[in-house]
């Protein structure tokens, strides 16, 4: 936990006036409210800092208690105040999944620096205007192996200390994000609640690259079974299947298996391909006896 | 499917804005108002959508000519997005993903 200079962060000197101030911080905000930077981590990010900046410095009260402890804050009286909130979770992950947490993204408010609750307690007591009367949205990641991206299942996220039983469609692409209707935070004076959108992040998977519903593989393929053809058994997401492999097939031949690939999105039943890509592998460490037949092969070349 | 509907007038009580200025929104056309003239309502599925408008408004200090030319170009941008995102699985294919 650093020292945050908010006047810095403002970009404005320590004398600036209430208005000069509230300017700084609406030409900062008009740049980096979520707002106006959708899905923009970093704007969100900054904006936070100028918020808090700007709770801070537009309060007469705060902004004095801000130049007399800011920089000794670690000193300040309010510290022992301020430790006993540590340690208060603001968020809760999902229990061993690989739930990413939220952030309250609606506004970009809610998050305040440790630095800025040590030295004011937690958040809250937002000046003015600021009362919502829908609940804000929240925001979630979810990461899943291609795996489970390839079967419906369900999933118990912990949002807000809530308990959320969600179904995931198989099929869901990767950056694809849908919406949980008020699973926000609630809303005010009879408004309604947010939403909870979750975005989904699907992993690189070792064996299958995927391109919408169409999964690609490269598979090995000893040399005799290229030359004189024959079975191989594959890895498909749903399971082994025998391929027939046609005699002379040239290295990085691909093959279409129709319907072994990704299921598609809520349409139960229908699946894409998997298109394989042979990889050719020349055999090695050969006996002398390997040897010289391959030199008689080569003998008999036209 | 029913609707529900957000009184108007509530809205801007508790919001702390003028109808006038949901209804200039109306008459651009960047929010559909409804209902009588005494009870004005907009759809519940219109409320992040007007609840951004008034912040910008009242946050950011930019006027309805400036929400009127920001508003379809943010939604050019989601759109965008959502086509680089389009790409980008894309590319995964061919190992050029950063």
């Amino acid at each position: 936990m650093n020292f945050i200079d908010y006047y810095e962060a403002l970009g404005i000197n320590k004398n600036a006036t209430t208005d000069e101030i509230k300017k700084a911080y609406r030409k900062l905000a008009r740049k980096f409210h979520p707002d106006l930077n959708p899905n923009d981590k970093t704007a969100h990010q900054k904006f936070q800092q100028i918020n808090e900046a700007n709770e801070v410095l537009s309060d007469p009260e705060k902004r004095k208690k801000y130049d007399q402890y800011g920089k000794d804050w670690k000193h300040a009286d309010v510290y022992e105040e301020a430790r006993n909130q540590q340690g208060q979770q603001r968020y809760t992950n999902g229990a061993g999944s690989q739930f990413q947490g939220f952030d309250e993204n609606d506004m970009g408010e809610g998050n305040f620096s440790s630095f800025f609750e040590s030295l004011f307690g937690q958040a809250g007591g937002r000046r003015g205007t600021q009362a919502k009367y829908r609940g804000q949205d929240y925001q979630a990641e979810l990461k899943l192996t291609l795996e489970q991206a390839a079967a419906t299942h369900k999933q118990t996220i912990t949002v807000n200390g809530k308990n959320v039983r969600i179904t995931i469609p198989a099929g869901v692409e990767n950056g694809q994000k849908i919406k949980l209707n008020n699973y926000g935070s609630p809303g005010v004076n009879g408004g309604p609640n947010g939403d909870l959108y979750i975005t989904f992040s699907i992993m690189d998977d070792p064996n299958f690259k995927r391109l919408g519903n169409d999964l690609y593989s490269t598979v090995d393929l000893d040399l005799y079974t290229a030359v004189l053809g024959g079975d191989v058994t594959i890895n498909t997401m749903s399971g082994k299947v025998k391929v027939k492999v046609k005699p002379e097939t040239q290295n990085g031949t691909k093959v279409k298996l129709t319907g072994k690939g990704f299921p598609v999105y809520k349409k139960e039943g229908h699946y894409g391909n998997l298109y394989i890509t042979w990889n050719l592998k020349i055999p090695v460490n050969l006996s002398d006896k390997e040897k010289s037949l391959f030199e008689e092969l080569s003998k008999l070349k036209h | 499917m029913a609707n529900n509907f957000i009184p108007a007038k509530e809205f801007c009580m508790h919001y702390q804005v003028e109808y006038a200025f949901i209804y200039s929104l109306h008459e651009s056309g960047l929010v559909k108002v409804s209902g009588p003239e005494t009870e004005p309502v907009f759809d519940e599925k219109e409320l992040p959508n007007v609840e951004r408008m008034v912040r910008m408004h009242e946050e950011l200090g930019i006027n309805l000519e400036g929400i009127e030319a920001i508003v379809p170009l943010l939604d050019r941008i989601e759109k965008m997005q959502a086509e680089m995102n389009l790409l980008r699985n894309h590319l995964r294919l061919f190992n050029f993903e950063d």
